[in-house]
């Protein structure tokens, strides 16, 4: 019996705890807006556990990538020494991040600082959740969006005009590739001469018919790295310019897929396998020769000990016109880029502000780049991101971002919910290659009525 | 008729007893009454962004739903994960508290082996067996020298996560057993020993129909349980597995469509029938009762 009452005894405190928690996150955010003494007296009572959410308590930083987050971190710390305000860096991972940010618009109880990304930004900025920055951009002398590539900008203002996030970063695909297998296998060096076709013959010609060994592996789920990039440098598109139509049914995307079915059927491990191990761990133990990567990856890929056999190389190309060289237009990396974006019901907006800025300034921007978090948005701050690292020449992504590559914004619509639709319907293609054209086909006709409703 | 008025005694209990229970009620009203009354009004609305917005339209909701070939597909996934995880998960136990039952040594060692696996996170325990699963490195495919993708076989796929359904919930059907055993009075025992019955027959015959109140709940808490997986299946089989469409529970694909795709209402309607669907079972199980269990 006595085991009976501490159980009782303890589920009824738990239950009284959430209970007091629950009440103490709705308070605390009625606190900055309500200054009804009653009603704030009780959110000191109850609301303690909030603490980084208060004005006087510094600011709540979140982000869903934990190898930016010492970057990030250090460069908070510096904006917090002038401006004496705390910041907390907390990591949420992807899927977690946007269930724990809609979570919040709905409670009431957003971070201060968070990034936003073009998949989802729309549907914050239509419901006017997030914090207007055009007075303080405007009032700010050291904020120019002048500075920032012009898409990623655009990705974070309003039909109206209204910014909701200042550029953070901008990334670029290239391929990496393992120095030592292409050595084993005889082969030259990837180089800049390369078009998908060289891709082919020369991953082909390094997989093993033991299944030791791939030429590369990419699962359905690297949109950003590989298929979408091999559609638009083959002159197709996924989305049209005004986000109404599908292109997955345009007969250049067509041929591009079917092009990246052959490297499917000959070159990479079973569908199954890349399903259940990670296409990028595959690369970095050494199962596959080659991997496309964007240059986020570049902090997690340089901590490996098998690094220094792996160099990097520009994505390549497609020769539409035949004649031998790459011309504008026929090598394509896909880039996007994160916001920093603050909540519309910000405690403290004016701090959250001035981080934003701190963040984005040519300072804090070219810090990011020098830490080697990622490459910056701010055009010209880059070049330093090169030098973070001495395992591998990093100057093809920058390359790329500097006139070798046309840069093509990540496809977007207002709710892209088609790209994850297409991560799954395209596990069939990837089983039986044959059934490429067809799946495209069921990917368009799906994607068109998702759009036709938004 | 007249109540009859209370004392100033039993007043005073009654409204002492109230306040103890107040904390639970509170918490029952906040933390499953209004949730569930707000999932069904949610069913009946298409939900615009962060709540806000909602138009009313009826029984849409539940008619695409119950037109939809995921729905029906996911309910039978889940129906067919409840079929390997209740019964072999009760054999199991039953058989296990049983043997635990008696004298032996490293009795208590045992026990809390065996109940090890309810004590660890089911996230925990879902990576785990993800990794003994894995075709390419899994521990299962290196011990057997097979190449079976356990996870990413849609034949296969389903039972492999049964079976860590089966593995991570015997320890805790095993206490419950154990502790309807202890009650089981051993004078029926010694007489079925002069008797002369052998120990199989001494369990069809005496453990099982005494102990079959037990066995009635676990089987009633077990479907009910089985029915809502969903972590399980979340942790192990990947977004682009080829098995997916074949594993992923109704509950699974209610949180595809509230969380991914963010249809509340269309993810509301389809724990609705759930919902609807668990409580016809209940209803029918209990109709059974009385002619399985044996009440002493």
């Amino acid at each position: 019996m006595k085991f009976k009452k501490v159980i009782a005894v303890s589920m009824t405190a738990a239950m009284a705890l959430s209970m007091l928690t629950a009440c103490g996150g709705g308070d605390t955010a009625a606190d900055s807006n309500v200054s009804d003494s009653s009603n704030s007296e009780s959110a000191d009572a109850s609301g303690g556990e909030n603490a980084a959410s208060g004005s006087t308590d510094g600011l709540e930083v979140k982000i869903w990538d934990s190898m930016q987050k010492d970057g990030i971190e250090t460069i908070c710390n510096e904006w917090s020494a002038t401006s004496g305000i705390p910041v907390n860096v907390e990591v949420v991972n992807w899927d977690s991040y946007w269930t724990l940010l809609e979570a919040g618009v709905s409670g009431g109880e957003m971070p201060d600082v968070f990034w936003s990304h073009s998949n989802y930004i729309q549907k914050y900025m239509d419901a006017e959740v997030l914090l207007p920055l055009n007075d303080y951009i405007e009032k700010d002398e050291t904020m120019d969006l002048n500075n920032f590539f012009p898409d990623i900008v655009e990705l974070y203002t309003n039909d109206d005009g209204t910014h909701y996030a200042i550029p953070k970063d901008y990334d670029t695909i290239a391929l990496f590739y393992n120095k030592k297998m292409f050595d084993d296998a005889g082969l030259s060096y990837p180089d800049d001469t390369w078009t998908w076709e060289d891709l082919y013959e020369n991953a082909k010609q390094l997989t093993k018919e033991d299944g030791s060994q791939y030429g590369i592996g990419i699962n359905t789920d690297l949109n950003q790295e590989s298929y979408y990039n091999i559609i638009y440098s083959y002159g197709g598109y996924v989305i049209s310019d005004d986000h109404k139509k599908s292109g997955m049914d345009d007969p250049k995307t067509i041929e591009a897929m079917e092009m990246w079915g052959k490297v499917i059927k000959d070159c990479m491990p079973p569908q199954t396998t890349l399903a259940e191990a990670d296409a990028t761990d595959l690369f970095t133990s050494g199962v596959t020769a080659m991997q496309l990567a964007g240059s986020w990856r570049i902090a997690s890929l340089k901590s490996f000990d098998e690094a220094s056999d792996w160099a990097v190389a520009q994505i390549p190309y497609c020769d539409q016109n035949g004649n031998g060289q790459c011309d504008e237009g026929e090598r394509v990396s896909i880039y996007n880029g994160l916001g920093w974006a603050a909540p519309a019901d910000c405690a403290d907006p004016d701090a959250a502000y001035s981080l934003i800025s701190y963040l984005c300034s040519k300072e804090g921007q070219t810090r990011q780049a020098e830490l080697g978090v990622t490459m910056s948005a701010y055009m010209g701050t880059s070049d330093s991101w090169k030098n973070s690292t001495d395992l591998w020449d990093l100057s093809p992504f920058l390359d790329e971002a500097n006139g070798s590559a046309k840069l093509v914004i990540y496809p977007y619509s207002r709710s892209t919910i088609w790209a994850e639709d297409m991560k799954q319907q395209l596990v069939a293609a990837w089983n039986d290659t044959s059934l490429m054209a067809q799946v495209c086909q069921e990917i368009a006709d799906s994607m068109n009525a998702q759009l036709a409703q938004e | 008729m007249k109540k009859p008025k209370m004392t100033k005694a039993q007043k005073s209990e009654a409204i002492w007893g109230l306040a103890f229970v107040a904390p639970t009620i509170t918490g029952l009203l906040i933390l499953n009454f209004y949730p569930i009354v707000n999932t069904v009004w949610q069913s009946f609305f298409k939900t615009g962004d962060f709540g806000k917005g909602n138009t009313f339209i009826g029984l849409t909701n539940y008619v695409n739903v119950c037109t939809s070939s995921e729905f029906w597909g996911s309910l039978l996934n889940t129906v067919k994960y409840a079929v390997i995880e209740v019964p072999f998960s009760i054999a199991i136990a039953l058989v296990l508290a049983v043997f635990l039952n008696r004298k032996m040594r490293f009795r208590s060692g045992y026990r809390t082996i065996f109940f090890l696996p309810m004590v660890a996170a089911p996230a925990a325990v879902a990576m785990v067996w993800k990794w003994l699963y894995n075709q390419r490195y899994g521990l299962l495919n290196q011990i057997f020298h097979t190449d079976i993708a356990w996870i990413s076989t849609p034949s296969v796929a389903w039972i492999s996560v049964g079976v860590v359904g089966v593995w991570s919930i015997i320890g805790y059907n095993m206490v419950l057993f154990l502790g309807g055993l202890q009650e089981i009075p051993h004078d029926y025992y010694e007489a079925a020993q002069i008797d002369g019955a052998s120990g199989i027959r001494q369990f069809f015959t005496i453990t099982i129909p005494l102990l079959s109140p037990t066995i009635y709940f676990i089987l009633q808490t077990r479907i009910i349980a089985a029915l809502q997986v969903f972590d399980l299946i979340y942790m192990m089989i990947d977004k682009t597995n080829v098995a997916l469409k074949s594993v992923q529970s109704v509950v699974y694909v209610f949180y595809q469509y509230v969380f991914t795709y963010d249809n509340k209402g269309y993810g509301s309607t389809m724990v609705v029938l759930l919902l609807i669907f668990i409580l016809f079972l209940t209803a029918a199980l209990q109709k059974f009762e009385k002619k399985f269990v044996f009440y002493n």
